[in-house]
């Protein structure tokens, strides 16, 4: 095959961009209010995987459970008190487990996974990660002295 | 991200991730017998570039992404190619096609476009570019805008890809 070289300019004009658009946004508006939402839903997840997975989060760039939820809250359109409220929880008591001010346990874990339709294990490693996070900033030195070859005689 | 393709000659299923291509990455051009000058077109204004490496041989790219962010409604497949020892009947990799595009799907959510994709389907003669329609819509769940040459994958194509390629 003769090999030829395609450019950017070769694929890409405005009108063809204009029918594109007007195809998708006529598409989108049709959409089932359902749909829209899972759209939002599945935006949100795989942020929150891609997050999860990433290993070079910076400082500036930590998201906690809170951050995460309120992408929820805002797609279903609920405020954090009203999640509270479906949860039976005091909006303090929430609040002090999605900032980490209190860890996770199984009972907020499977509430928020149900709520999100995503997998518990998800929660519990945000906030490991951010554990961990903010352990290198401050003090992983201190735990050098429990390297096996420093504890035990080899 | 971390993905899974098959080993033609063995059946099995190779480890691989898809990474953003970094300032020092080598991408492939049409002199190592790709099609796209990925290393020219990688340079375009709001267009990201990911490559997709087996976690055995990180130095060798197996299928190259370029994705145009900056429309409003879609993200843009400007350009993906699997690596020239990943084509035709005697293909070491399967499934890096399929892995690639529904990256590129899964980038349509997370950028806000509700996995809206747009590609166009460029050959050099027309039974080709049909052929080729016609798999993307069979394989990929692309639909044909009009009678253009520009196909669009919906958001439940995007995620039945997403589904079928990354969750595996």
């Amino acid at each position: 095959m003769k090999k030829t070289e395609i450019l950017p300019n070769d694929l890409w004009n405005d009108k063809k961009l204009k029918n594109i658009n007007k195809f998708i946004k006529d598409h989108s508006e049709k959409q089932s209010k359902e749909r829209k939402i899972r759209n939002k839903l599945l935006s949100i997840e795989y942020r929150l995987e891609d997050y999860i997975e990433r290993d070079d989060v910076e400082e500036s760039e930590v998201l906690d459970i809170l951050d995460f939820v309120k992408m929820y809250l805002k797609a279903l359109q609920i405020t954090k008190k009203e999640l509270a409220e479906y949860f039976g929880m005091k909006d303090g008591n929430l609040h002090m487990y999605l900032t980490g001010k209190r860890k996770l346990n199984t009972d907020v874990v499977l509430k928020i996974s149900s709520f999100s339709h995503t997998k518990p294990e998800y929660w519990y490693r945000v906030q490991v990660k951010n554990d961990l996070l903010k352990l290198k900033e401050e003090k992983t030195k201190e735990y050098e002295k429990y390297d096996y070859k420093k504890l035990i005689p080899l | 991200m971390k993905v899974k393709i098959i080993e033609n000659a063995t059946k099995t299923a190779v480890k691989t991730k898809i990474t953003e291509a970094r300032i020092k990455t080598i991408l492939p051009t049409i002199t190592d017998a790709w099609r796209f000058n990925f290393r020219k077109n990688s340079k375009g204004k709001n267009s990201n570039t990911y490559i997709l490496t087996a976690n055995n041989s990180p130095n060798q790219i197996e299928g190259c992404l370029i994705i145009i962010t900056e429309n409003r409604f879609q993200d843009y497949m400007a350009f993906v190619e699997v690596a020239p020892h990943n084509r035709g009947e005697n293909r070491k990799h399967d499934r890096v096609a399929g892995c690639l595009i529904a990256f590129a799907c899964r980038q349509s959510y997370i950028n806000g476009k509700e996995g809206y994709l747009a590609f166009d389907v460029l050959e050099e003669n027309e039974d080709d570019e049909m052929k080729l329609m016609e798999l993307y819509s069979r394989k990929y769940h692309a639909v044909r805008l009009g009678e253009s040459k520009t196909m669009i994958i919906i958001p439940e194509g995007s995620e039945k890809l997403i589904d079928e390629y990354l969750k595996f």
